[in-house]
């Protein structure tokens, strides 16, 4: 221990600017925008309509089926648009638009602290339900589906995630410094609710401050341990980390609790402490906003409904962003307006000067992808022949097996933009599957 | 400034899909960094062989780009002679020619190797077979009194010979340093099938026919323009592989395949060469037992240094993974092997040995996949 994964890359971290910086509190805006929507899964149903009162950690949507969140109204005020918005994956989803009355005053029964220690596994899930908690390391998946392994799937092992392998990003750092009692806290509630034996604390080298605190905080808990790995993307990655930290693999087109493992960031986890032993729903998040064009760059304490520009307006330019991207420059995603909120999964904003050229050149079969490539597939064959719009074969040669991490892209001499083509062969089966479904039926 | 909507319209901003960063480096340098390396031995060609190896060299490669030139205009595609692609496989081209070889000679196998080996299956990252060998065999078979001539010119062997042994040694290491190649022409080892006299031949000129290991080494001997000196072969794929560009076991196999079978099967098929370990003191030069003689002489005569440092390690033509990298040197080292102590047709297999396994490269890589992540294990 610890061990390690294969493959990956190592970029410049870019954590400079901000990795130090103490979390500052954003002035809260006057119109928030809550996506119904901030999850993986199906959208929220809106429980509000236009005029509506509100208050802080009042219910906006309510989970319509398993794989679905809540969400809370993030300030209280009023109502005044239930409407799609342009939303961070590119296209417009239902939100609901509220205005603040600045006296964030908390929802009845919010904000109230609560004893844990009598708490069941059901309970705890019930109550991450309720407090509409999702992972925030990016992926976004409703936590306490997490929370809930089949009868037949015993987990043993909580892996924390406070790898923040993406560079540029530091909020996962910020919160680590800041709150890592939070963290250690609702690790050990997740634990309990799927009865794991074990809790990892698992953090980069790069952030070796955040890593004693974390180690200190654990040595009050049986059984938990704080691991420092060598820092390398995509080591954040579940399957990558697992590994890392375990040993294990999770089988292909499995889960990890098919590993035996559960696997929450250290966001998610501080948020499982407050919604558990507070009874707070997730409405506020840290994220990062940096960048070669943020001329005050910082961790900030954003409230979920944020439009950008409030943010980047606290930000300020030091030359007009070419590209703004959602999370970090690895498998972050380019923004279309400033508009757009924050979200539970928005862990930062990075604003670039410049952007790569996207032109790119026949493979020259140099291997520097497949040296790079975390679950040790062909990235050059894939992109051979999806190139030439081979999707099955491709299928046939892992395609399926990719995570999207970009490593190969990344190191491409011939910056062949391999996982775009990955990305959009997956669609492109995925299409043809639910199509041959239907045909089916 | 401040961060106004009008400012991003949404057609202001730029959109892709990540990655949004990339690492430095791309082909252009990769190639280019290549051709660097290969100056060093080139300059020295010159100053060995003379100004006509400079003629050959320039030759070779003003005929590798102005025909890639050509067949990307006339097929309608960009010109990408800017990539060094070609300059790489017209230095390597003229590496393996002697250094008096006619000049049409060049331009033919410089159209093999551009138009057929390469451009023909569609042009960088696409060639099966390696451009520069493709035209050298060509070249063989179409010339061989041309490719394998019967005098090997060489100027200035004896002062490169000199640079650095008299100042390791105050009198020359062996007779032979003190006969001086400066202005002889001479067979080249391997070149003639010159394994068939292994052994002192009754005239007693053996030192002219066999020149010593550190000779051999520093490439003061006569031979093939740029094959001759290992030590700046290895100088140069040393710093490739310090850059991550190469594989360091592609020639570390390869070679240490040939010593081997140097070593164990010494004697087959090589009239005399039983005698190796009984060779007169000075053609050993380099302080070794006799048994080492023999496989460090396999090992430093001949292209296979060139062959194992440049062409095994060619990106396009070999395998993908490391695994599979080693697995294609160990097969060149076989061949060569094979080809030099067990056959009579070819003196120097290292040509065909890389060219026959460019041609099992996708088998290799099809046998060589790594394990997945998450595979599961039956
Ligand atoms: S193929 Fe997929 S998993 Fe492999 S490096 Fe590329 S993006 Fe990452
Ligand atoms: S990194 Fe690019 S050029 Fe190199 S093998 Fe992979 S796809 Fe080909």
């Amino acid at each position: 221990m610890p061990y390690t994964f294969n493959g990956g890359v190592h970029p410049p971290e870019s954590k400079h600017a901000t990795e130090h910086l103490p979390v500052r509190a954003l002035a809260v805006g006057e119109t928030l925008i809550v996506p119904l929507q901030q999850h993986l899964g199906v959208a929220a149903n809106p429980v509000v309509k236009p005029g509506d009162k509100v208050a802080r950690g009042t219910l906006l949507g309510e989970p319509a089926g398993f794989i679905s969140a809540a969400v809370h109204s993030p300030v209280s005020g009023e109502v005044v648009a239930v409407e799609p918005r342009l939303l961070g994956l590119g296209r417009p989803g239902m939100c609901v638009v509220v205005k603040n009355d600045f006296e964030d005053r908390w929802a009845e029964g919010c904000n109230v602290e609560s004893d844990t220690a009598t708490l069941t596994a059901e309970d705890i899930r019930r109550k991450v339900r309720d407090a509409g908690i999702v992972g925030m390391g990016g992926a976004t998946f409703p936590t306490h589906v997490k929370l809930s392994p089949p009868e037949n799937k015993r987990i043993d092992t909580l892996v924390v995630n406070g790898a923040e392998c993406e560079p540029f990003l530091t909020a996962d750092h910020a919160l680590m410094l800041a709150d890592a009692g939070a963290i250690v806290l609702g690790a050990a509630l997740a634990a309990r609710a799927v009865a794991a034996e074990r809790v990892l604390f698992a953090v980069e080298a790069n952030k070796p401050d955040a890593f004693e605190v974390l180690d200190k905080v654990a040595a009050f808990c049986d059984n938990a341990t704080a691991l420092l790995l060598p820092t390398r993307y995509p080591q954040g990655a579940e399957k990558q980390l697992i590994k890392a930290v375990t040993g294990r693999e999770v089988p292909s087109g499995g889960l990890p609790m098919d590993a035996g493992v559960l696997v929450q960031n250290v966001a998610t986890c501080a948020a499982i402490h407050y919604g558990v032993a507070f009874n707070r729903p997730l409405t506020e998040r840290i994220m990062t906003v940096t960048g070669p064009c943020a001329a005050s760059p910082g961790n900030f304490h954003v409230r979920v409904g944020t439009p950008y520009a409030d943010v980047l307006r606290e930000v300020g330019f030091t030359s007009i962003p070419v590209r703004i991207i959602m999370g970090g420059p690895m498998m972050g995603i380019a923004q279309r307006s400033v508009d757009i909120p924050v979200t539970k999964g928005t862990s930062g904003l990075v604003l670039l000067d410049e952007v790569p050229d996207d032109s790119w050149h026949a493979c020259i079969r140099c291997g520097k992808c497949v040296r790079a490539c975390p679950v040790s597939i062909i990235p050059s064959e894939l992109s051979v022949l999806l190139e030439a719009g081979r999707v099955d074969d491709a299928a046939n040669a892992d395609m399926l097996d990719c995570i999207e991490c970009g490593c190969c892209t990344y190191v491409c001499p011939s910056k062949r933009p391999i996982v775009n083509w990955i990305k959009a062969g997956k669609a492109e089966l995925a299409a043809r599957r639910a199509k041959e479904r239907k045909a089916a039926k | 400034m401040t961060a106004r909507e009008e400012q991003f319209e949404p057609n202001r901003l730029s959109i892709a899909t990540s990655p949004h960063i990339r690492e430095a480096g791309d082909v252009k340098r990769i190639m280019w960094t290549v051709n660097a390396t290969l100056v060093p031995i080139a300059a020295l060609s010159l100053f060995l062989f003379g100004w006509y190896a400079g003629v050959v060299i320039a030759v070779s490669v003003i005929s590798c780009l102005v025909f890639e030139a050509v067949w990307q205009r006339l097929s309608g595609k960009s010109i990408t002679i800017s990539d060094g692609s070609a300059v790489i496989t017209g230095l390597l081209l003229a590496f393996v020619l002697p250094p008096n070889v006619p000049l049409y000679v060049v331009i033919v196998a410089a159209a093999v190797g551009i138009l057929i080996a390469k451009q023909l299956f569609g042009g960088l990252g696409y060639n099966i077979w390696n451009p520069a060998l493709v035209g050298r065999a060509f070249v063989q078979i179409a010339y061989p009194a041309a490719v394998t001539p019967s005098t090997w010119p060489i100027v200035s062997g004896d002062t490169w010979h000199r640079i650095f042994m008299d100042v390791r040694n105050a009198a020359p290491p062996n007779a032979l340093a003190g006969s001086s190649y400066d202005a002889v022409t001479l067979a080249t080892p391997l070149a003639n099938d010159a394994l068939a006299g292994f052994a002192p031949d009754a005239a007693g000129n053996v030192h002219l026919m066999y020149p010593s290991l550190n000779d051999l080494f520093l490439g003061a001997i006569p031979g093939c323009i740029g094959e001759t000196s290992a030590l700046l072969i290895i100088l140069g794929g040393l710093y490739l592989i310090c850059k991550g560009y190469i594989n360091w076991k592609v020639p570390v196999v390869y070679l240490g395949t040939v010593f081997l079978f140097a070593f164990f099967f010494p004697s087959w098929k090589v009239p005399g060469a039983a005698a190796f370990g009984g060779l007169p003191e000075y053609v050993i030069g380099l302080d070794v037992p006799g048994r080492f003689f023999f496989p460090l002489y396999q090992v430093f005569s001949g292209g296979i240094v060139l062959g194992a440092v440049y062409m095994a390690t060619d990106m396009v033509t070999t395998p993908i993974t490391s695994r599979g990298q080693v697995i294609f040197a160990l097969g060149c080292g076989v061949i060569t092997a094979s080809i030099r102590l067990l056959g009579h047709g070819f003196p120097e297999g290292c040509c065909y040995s890389i060219l026959l396994m460019n041609t099992a490269t996708p088998l290799i890589d099809r046998y060589t996949r790594p394990t997945k992540y998450g595979a599961v294990k039956k």
